[in-house]
This record gives structure tokens, sequence and C-alpha cells, in this order.
């Protein structure tokens, strides 16, 4: 599968370098007959930016995390700028910072709801409390905390009622990302943090009880995904790994990149695995199936002088993908040749 | 948020203002007497105990002006008088070369290993100054211990912070232009291949675990030539940093490379503005600190020995971007112990 470059979508402001840097909103048409249009988000210290092209015309945004000037206090900077879609069909944009985080319409044109995250008191201890990682699984909001906690809140439908159910606890390290598996809506959740631990929880609605525990422990897992049995991990230490998502067994182990791994991301249809690192290369896998276990490397793409910290795949046939940079303002896109 | 950035940040921005004095101060033929004396009073400065004290607590990045308002207090405290010119220039040199060593770290340990590199070379500058050298071992002390059991993850947000301050500060500095580091838009050229980042692997091998535990491999083709990472670096007050990033860069080149310039590519910093209270709580907080950690030395004598030295190159073949400055060094001392 050879990708070769496609547009390159200009943002306002600059990608700033932390893992997952980058999400992509496809947005089905409302009629049977309109097109899906895109929607990117890149955040630049405490504002994400949102670019929204439909039938080729490119709007460019962006949203604040608190006021309506850009901030200089580092408190409001992003760790995080994603979109959550839940059971209900409702899509908000979910941005977590170091002070909290906020719930939006999917646009930005609006705040939901808020939360602000209080450090506990412990004496000795100088961490601040932070919110990293975000997910949805059916109609819950999962937020990762830098207490190692997971806050899971339900959404309804339309308004702005955010109600917290429970706090989810198994990891002593900061989260560092959360992974669901939205696209077909199984209600199960997944969580890893800084120590290198990864843990499936099964449905956040119902239990607090986490299903299985797996402790990598010599590397920071950096991003996390949920696709049909399998649990994917990347890590600092450059490797990818897939487990057995109902045992957590490891099933595959790749040592993919030279430096620390940015972002994971699957194309659920195609069950295609694309890999962007600090190393400068985004890679696409084929992932194992019922009739073939092996991993492939399909494509390697080095992209020069550029810090990647983010990667999607535009659809789930996983014939475009786009990533970002740090100190870049611009979101590159990659497609195949039989690309739509 | 990582609140472990300000000593990194001092010592090396600190280092790379000493380095560019240094090269200066020799170049312009002063005096060695005069020229070490400059360098130990700037060094009695940065590394008095009051200062130590403020530099190691846990605290939150500061901004890119209150850390300028430090450097420029530093390099006012002695003998120096900078015009605000002057300082801008230096202050740019310093950051563009703390951004590059950042950015080329493979890792947050190697930030830290840069570090000590910075001090061991002021170290060297020392000379034969037993008590200028030991405040240098005293320093690398507190440095080391500072950061001992802080994890890679926590390590390498310190790394991601450090690069968000200086996010979009692209100038171009001559000696990185030469040296085929930097591109004419101001963004520094990665290099690929070469020694894996720490604790990684060389990519290139898909591993497929059994059951028990054991597996069998399978290599797919890399596009760049890696290999084992290096040994890890060391952290004491004297040892091997493995790195050479850090490293004194003007020592073996000409003064005219030590200048820097807004690059081809005009991205504006987006307007900041101080509107919450929050914000302004943060700027009070800031000013204390600084408050407490900047220098305030009175002279000690009536008498004053004034001359001129360009602190940067006024050769006329220069391109047409480069400024031309002049710094004063203002001696305080009494008259007899300075002969020409």
């Amino acid at each position: 599968m050879a990708y070769s470059k496609g547009p390159t979508i200009a943002l306002k402001y600059s990608a700033s370098p932390f893992p997952g840097n980058l999400e992509v909103l496809v947005l089905r048409g409302e009629d049977q007959g309109q097109s899906s249009s895109l929607a990117y988000a890149v955040a630049h210290r405490g504002l994400a930016n949102v670019v929204h092209i439909a039938s080729g015309v490119c709007t460019t945004s962006h949203v604040n995390f608190e006021g309506k000037e850009k901030s200089r206090d580092a408190a409001t900077y992003l760790t995080q700028a994603k979109w959550c879609q839940f059971q209900s069909k409702r899509t908000v944009l979910v941005l977590a910072s170091y002070k909290g985080f906020k719930v939006m319409e999917w646009d930005g044109s609006s705040v939901v709801y808020s939360h602000d995250l209080q450090p506990t008191p412990t004496p000795g201890s100088q961490r601040e409390c932070f919110a990293r990682g975000v997910a949805a699984v059916g109609n819950a909001l999962c937020v990762g905390t830098s207490e190692g906690a997971v806050l899971v809140f339900q959404i309804a439908t339309k308004g702005s009622e955010v109600a917290f159910t429970q706090r989810l606890e198994g990891h002593t390290s900061p989260i560092t990302c959360l992974a669901s598996d939205s696209y077909t809506g199984a209600l199960q959740l997944a969580s890893c943090d800084e120590e290198g631990v990864l843990i499936i929880w099964g449905n956040p609605n119902k239990s607090t009880e986490s299903k299985v525990v797996i402790r990598e422990m010599e590397s920071p897992c950096t991003s996390l995904c949920l696709w049909r049995n399998f649990l994917i991990g990347g890590f600092g230490n450059g490797l990818v790994r897939i487990y057995d998502a109902t045992n957590g067994s490891k099933l595959v182990e790749i040592a993919a990149h030279a430096r620390w791994i940015n972002s994971l991301d699957v194309a659920y249809d195609a069950g295609l695995l694309l890999s962007v690192s600090e190393d400068s290369t985004a890679a696409v896998w084929s992932l194992p199936t019922p009739t073939n276990q092996k991993v492939s490397q399909l494509g390697s793409l080095t992209i020069t002088n550029k810090l990647l910290c983010g990667g999607r795949f535009c659809n789930t046939k996983g014939t475009r993908f786009a990533v970002s940079a740090y100190d870049n303002a611009e979101i590159l896109t990659f497609r195949t040749a039989n690309a739509e | 948020m990582s609140l472990r950035t300000l000593p990194v940040l001092f010592f090396t921005l600190g280092g790379e203002m000493l380095y560019i004095l240094e090269q200066r101060l020799t170049a312009q033929k002063v005096l060695p007497d005069r020229a070490v004396k400059v360098m130990r009073d700037i060094l009695s400065r940065m590394l008095e105990e009051r200062c130590l004290v403020e530099l190691f607590r846990p605290q939150k990045v500061l901004t890119k002006r209150s850390l300028r308002s430090i450097f420029e207090q530093l390099a006012h405290s002695s003998i120096m008088k900078l015009n605000h010119s002057a300082m801008d220039k230096l202050y740019d040199l310093m950051m563009m070369a703390v951004k590059y060593q950042v950015l080329l770290s493979k890792s947050g340990e190697e930030v830290l290993l840069v570090s000590l590199n910075h001090l061991d070379t002021i170290r060297g500058f020392m000379g034969n100054s037993k008590e200028h050298c030991d405040m240098v071992d005293n320093a690398c002390r507190l440095f080391k211990e500072f950061y001992s059991g802080v994890s890679s993850a926590q390590l390498m947000l310190m790394r991601h912070m450090i690069l968000e301050l200086f996010q979009d500060t692209n100038k171009r500095v001559s000696i990185f232009l030469k040296n085929k580091a930097q591109m004419q838009s101001g963004h520094f050229v990665l290099p690929l291949g070469g020694p894996v980042a720490h604790g990684c692997e060389v990519p290139g091998t898909i591993r497929y675990y059994t059951e028990d535990g054991s597996y069998t491999s399978e290599k797919f083709v890399v596009g760049h030539s890696y290999q084992e990472a290096e040994p890890t670096g060391s952290l004491e007050v004297k040892g091997n940093r493995i790195t050479t990033l850090g490293l004194n860069m003007y020592a073996t080149v000409n003064p005219e490379h030590t200048t820097v310039s807004s690059s081809s590519q005009n991205r504006p910093e987006p307007e900041i503005a101080e509107s919450s209270s929050s914000s302004s709580q943060h700027a009070k907080a800031e000013l204390a600190l600084l408050e407490r950690m900047l220098i305030r030395q009175q002279p000690s004598s009536t008498s004053v020995e004034k001359f001129r030295v360009n602190l940067f190159s006024d050769e006329e073949d220069e391109e047409d971007e480069d400024m031309k400055f002049v710094v004063s060094i203002v001696f305080f001392s009494p008259l007899s112990c300075f002969c020409f």
C-alpha cells in the first residue's frame, strides 16, 4: 500500500509537542444524499485549532480552554483536544488541560460542562492534578487524571446535564491515554499510564472492577487502541504491542520505532494500524485477522524535519491519514492511489 | 504539568549566555584576568545560595519574558551593561540554542545530561579558582538530587513543556545555518538514523508470542540505518555525559557566526492577553519569584573604567538582516588593582 503526499491543511496556530495531538472527526451527512465532512483538532498551548472541511470548503477556527483571549497561564495548556461520539448520537469536543477539563459542543461554539481538578493535598507531594485521556463509552464520558483515576460521567442527549457517576481506581501513576471501541459501540474501556500499566475495564457504566491488568513497566504506554478482540499499545521505547483484550496475553510485539511513539490509530474496516513517532516516521501495519495472524508493515513514511506528535486515519478504510508536527502550523495528509 | 523545568532552563540558558560572552571576550582580546573576572562575577550571582534555593523548588514553568528578566539582571549584575537591542539578540541566541538542544535530545534524560554539559563547560571557564569550581560542583549535586527518582515519562513531559515554551520562536542563527542544522524557515533539521533513544530497540523485528511466553521473530525492512542506543550518561558531579548536545558550539567558530536574525517566514506570535484573575495571580507569583531570585549588587568602589566590546560581529560583508550593536563593559574596582 503506497501512500503519497496529499493536501496540506493550514492551521492558525502551531501544534504543541505532546503525544496524541491530532484528532479527526468524521461527520456523517444528515440526509442520505449528503456526503460526510471531516473536522480536525490540533492543540496549541491553551487552545485547540479546529478545521472543518465540507464539500471542498475549509473553515478554520480555534477554541480557547479559558476566556475569550489566548491565555499565558500554563495551567490552561491542553493535554488533549478530542471529539467524543456517544451512543445517543451526540458529539462533543472535550478539552483536557492542567486545570481540569471542559466539554463543549462539537464545533466549540459553547461550553456544556466544566470540571476543575483540585490537587489532593498529600504531605511532601508536589504533584498537581491534571486531566489527560478522554474516551466515550456508550453514553459515558471517561476522563483520566494525573492521580491515576478515571472519572466517569453520564452525558445527556441534549443540553448541559453531565452527571458524575464514579471513579475507577487501578492506576497509581498519571493516566496517559484512554481508549474505547466507539466505532462499534462496544461497552469497553481501556486505560494506560506513565509506568506502563494497561487496564481493560469492561463497561465503566456498570462496574468499577478492572478486568485485566497488564504490567509492562519498563516504559510508559503513550497511546492505546481497542479493535475487535485486540488491545494495542504504543510505548515510549518505540515498541507496539498487541494483546488479547479478553485476557491480556501478549500476542505480538513490534520494534516499530527508534524513539517515543506519540500516536496510534486504527482504520476499523480495513484492520490497519497507524503508528507515529518522534523519529519522524509514520508507519502503517496490517493487524491480525482470524485467517491471517501475521502483522505486516504496509508502508513507512519519513516526514523529514518534523517531530510528529499526532496521527489519525481519515476514514475506516485507511486510504487516507493525517499527521501533525511540533512547531508546525499545518496538518499533512497522505493517501493511497485509490483513495476517494 | 511538569514542575521541574526551571533548573534545566536556568543552566542551559545561563550556560549559553556564558558561552557567547566568553567567545566575545576572547575574540576582542580582552585581558585574560579581566575576562575571567567577568565570567566569575556572573557565575557567583547565578549560583548564589538564595538563587539556588528558589531554583530547586518544584514550580510551574516561567514565561519567556520572566526568564529574560532573570538573565538580563544576571548580565547586568556585575559589570555588563547591555542595551535593549543587544539583550534581545543575546536572548534570542540563547533560546534558539537551548531549543535546538532540547529538540534533538531523544529523551528527557538526555536533556538533563545537556544541562550538565553546560555546567561542566562553565566549570572550565573558572580557571584555577577553587571557590568557583566548588560552586559549580555544588550546583551539579543539587541538580542530580532534584531530578533523582523522576520517571522517564515525567522527564519527557518536562522536555515537551520546554519545547512548548519555545514554540514559534524561530530566529535564524548563522552558526546553525552554516552547519546545515537549521533551515531558512528557522526550523531545525532533525537527523535520521543513528543510535536509537535510550531504552529503545533497533527497529525491524516482529515477535509472535505463544502462551508459555516463548516467541518467534520475523524481520521487516527499515528505511534508515539505526544502531544500538548509546551508553547511559552520568548524572554525577563529574562524569561522562555521552551526549555532545550542550557543549560549547562557539569554541571553534569564527566570531561572525554568532549572529541571529528573524526567519524568512513571518509567523506573528498571536496576541496574548491577561484577562482572567487566575492569570494575573500567576503573573504576581512570577514577579515575586523574580524578586527573590534576582540579585542586586551595589558597586563597591568609586572609580570606574570603561571600554567598549562588540558583543556581536559588525563585519561589513554580513547579511543585511544582521544587526550591529555595542556593549559597554563597566568595571567597578579600585584603580590600583587594574593595570592596562
